[in-house]
């Protein structure tokens, strides 16, 4: 599938898929007016067409990284890039897949996918066809009128998915997309997500806090460390691709989950103190 | 894992069987039969004197009344048009602000500290204490009236519809916005239909306090509507008539009541909660 953004390249050209994060701050307010800080200087680039994980214990702020590159919130310092270009607000070269599937529960499946082509603006006869072709694609033809509350955890992520896939972005930011499944459910998300991704390689950001899903993934994974949030390490994964479950008894699988876990553990540790 | 029959412990083992349960024995003839008891005993202790007939009218002399009034003499229509107008302009009156003014106070923090003060003094008050007030300032015709029905529907509504606005899913509006939705889209699409359930559940609360509000308004001060048709057949000892005119406000408030639920049943069952 061609990507239909372009995008008026500056000098030097920045691929429209490429995000840099410079320098990246920010802080919220506690209950008692005084500020934590919450990202402390990150600095990364995601190069287009790469599939990245944000790996790292909960209250890193991972999510709220991933919540600057969608423009749901503007960092207090330092910048997002998208393409070269600043990110001050949602845009709809990007679409968000969350935890919780936030679907409308008064619309049915199809039509929570046509909402979000309605909102980025796509005329209804062709939002109408793009949530077919999604839908399609993630499995779901048969459940397109079947309304939130009629479909498994697992049917409604791949709403979720669906619904951001129709939107036909340059990038896919996912916020722990399958952390709310069962564990069977989970690998065989997972491995649905390889082979959508496959197919076109958009550039992807995936918040994780489990090690072998980051590995099973991703091209590289960036090791956050805990409050205020850093960039601890930053690992490619040297698996080919495609991926598949039989790489989990790969040995270099084995020393690279040894790795990984080595880099969490003094933040987990510290975070449960 | 598997159970054999024999071990399985007693009772589980029975098979269930679909069978449609007697005639007599189903909901709605069940409701209506107990209906008809009520009324049959209603008339025996009323007939045999059991009961004074002033104290209470026997079903069949209120029916006798009901087709004087409805086919024989008509007195009662101008009555009923009172108290619908009344009714009518004050509830649709309660519903339009109650919606408009609950989603701006929902929605604009700085609306909602500006009227709250006003809102819940006006919510404490009982509405019908400023019935003589409204009289001073509007006569003793339909407008007085109308202001109390107003007053007694409106505080349902409106603390509801804010409480809808208020209770929506911000992960549903946060969403949106990731979708790049504007202000207006996220009130259109989001708040609107998540509030949907609130709204119709206030108005629900609302039925009952209007047609209190009817019947005291004219209580107090009128010459027509069913409330003072109901008050002069007190006065007056006629309590066929006076059971006719509250049986006036049962069948009003009922009727309202399951139109309310036809329509939610039809349009608004997908707003529910899940």
């Amino acid at each position: 599938m061609p990507a239909a953004a372009t995008v008026e390249n500056v000098s030097p050209p920045v691929a429209p898929g490429r995000i840099d994060c410079r320098d990246v701050s920010h802080w919220f307010l506690k209950d008692d007016d005084s500020a934590m800080q919450i990202l402390d200087r990150i600095s990364l680039t995601i190069e287009d067409h790469r599939f990245v994980s944000l790996l790292g214990p909960s209250g890193c702020g991972k999510t709220t990284l991933l919540r600057a590159m969608q423009g749901l919130i503007v960092p207090l310092s330092g910048s997002v890039m998208i393409g070269g270009d600043r990110v001050t607000g949602p845009g709809a070269n990007r679409a968000m897949v969350f935890q919780e599937h936030n679907l409308l529960p008064w619309k049915t499946a199809i039509e929570n996918v046509q909402f979000g082509c309605k909102l980025v603006g796509t005329a209804t006869a062709e939002s109408r066809h793009r949530a077919r072709d999604a839908m399609a694609l993630m499995g779901l033809s048969e459940f397109e009128n079947h309304l939130p509350s009629q479909l498994s955890g697992g049917m409604k992520q791949r709403v979720g998915i669906a619904r951001a896939l129709s939107i036909r972005p340059r990038i896919l930011l996912m916020d722990e997309p399958f952390g709310a499944l069962d564990a069977q459910t989970r690998e065989i998300m997972q491995n649905e997500l390889l082979r959508i991704w496959e197919a076109d390689r958009k550039t992807v950001v995936f918040v994780t806090h489990s090690i072998d899903e980051s590995i099973l993934l991703s091209d590289r994974i960036v090791v956050m460390s805990a409050r205020p949030g850093r960039v601890a390490a930053t690992i490619d994964v040297e698996l080919p691709r495609p991926r598949n479950d039989e790489m989990r008894s790969d040995p270099y699988w084995a020393a690279l989950r040894r790795r990984l876990w080595q880099l969490l553990k003094p933040g987990i540790s510290k975070v449960s103190q | 894992m598997t159970v054999r029959e024999d071990e399985a412990p007693p009772g589980l083992n029975c098979r269930p069987v679909l069978k449609l349960s007697a005639w007599w024995a189903r909901g709605s003839t069940l409701s209506a039969l107990s209906v008809v008891v009520f009324l049959g005993i209603w008339q025996l202790v009323t007939s045999t004197g059991l009961i004074e007939p002033i104290f209470l009218a026997s079903p069949l002399a209120i029916a006798k009344v009901a087709y004087e009034q409805f086919f024989v003499t008509g007195d009662i229509y101008p009555h009923i048009l009172v108290s619908l107008t009344e009714a009518f302009i004050g509830f649709a009156l309660a519903i339009v602000f109650g919606i408009l003014l609950g989603l701006a106070m929902g929605r604009f923090e700085h609306v909602r500290q500006v009227l709250e003060p006003f809102v819940m003094a006006l919510y404490s008050t009982p509405s019908v204490a400023l019935l003589p007030l409204f009289i001073l300032w509007l006569g003793i015709g339909l407008w007085s009236k109308v202001l109390i029905v107003f007053l007694g529907g409106v505080f349902a509504i409106l603390v509801n519809t804010i409480a809808g606005v208020r209770g929506t899913n911000q992960r549903l509006i946060e969403t949106a916005r990731a979708f790049t939705a504007s202000e207006t889209e996220v009130f259109l699409y989001i708040i609107l239909p998540a509030a949907m359930p609130f709204i119709v559940a206030g108005i629900r609360l609302a039925i009952g306090r209007v047609l209190i509000s009817v019947f005291v308004a004219e209580l107090y001060a009128s010459n027509k509507g069913v409330g003072f048709l109901i008050t002069q057949a007190g006065t007056t000892y006629n309590t066929p008539l006076m059971l006719m005119g509250i049986l006036l406000f049962t069948i009003a408030g009922m009727a309202l009541s399951q139109g309310l639920s036809l329509i939610e049943e039809r349009y608004l069952s997908r707003f529910r909660e899940q």
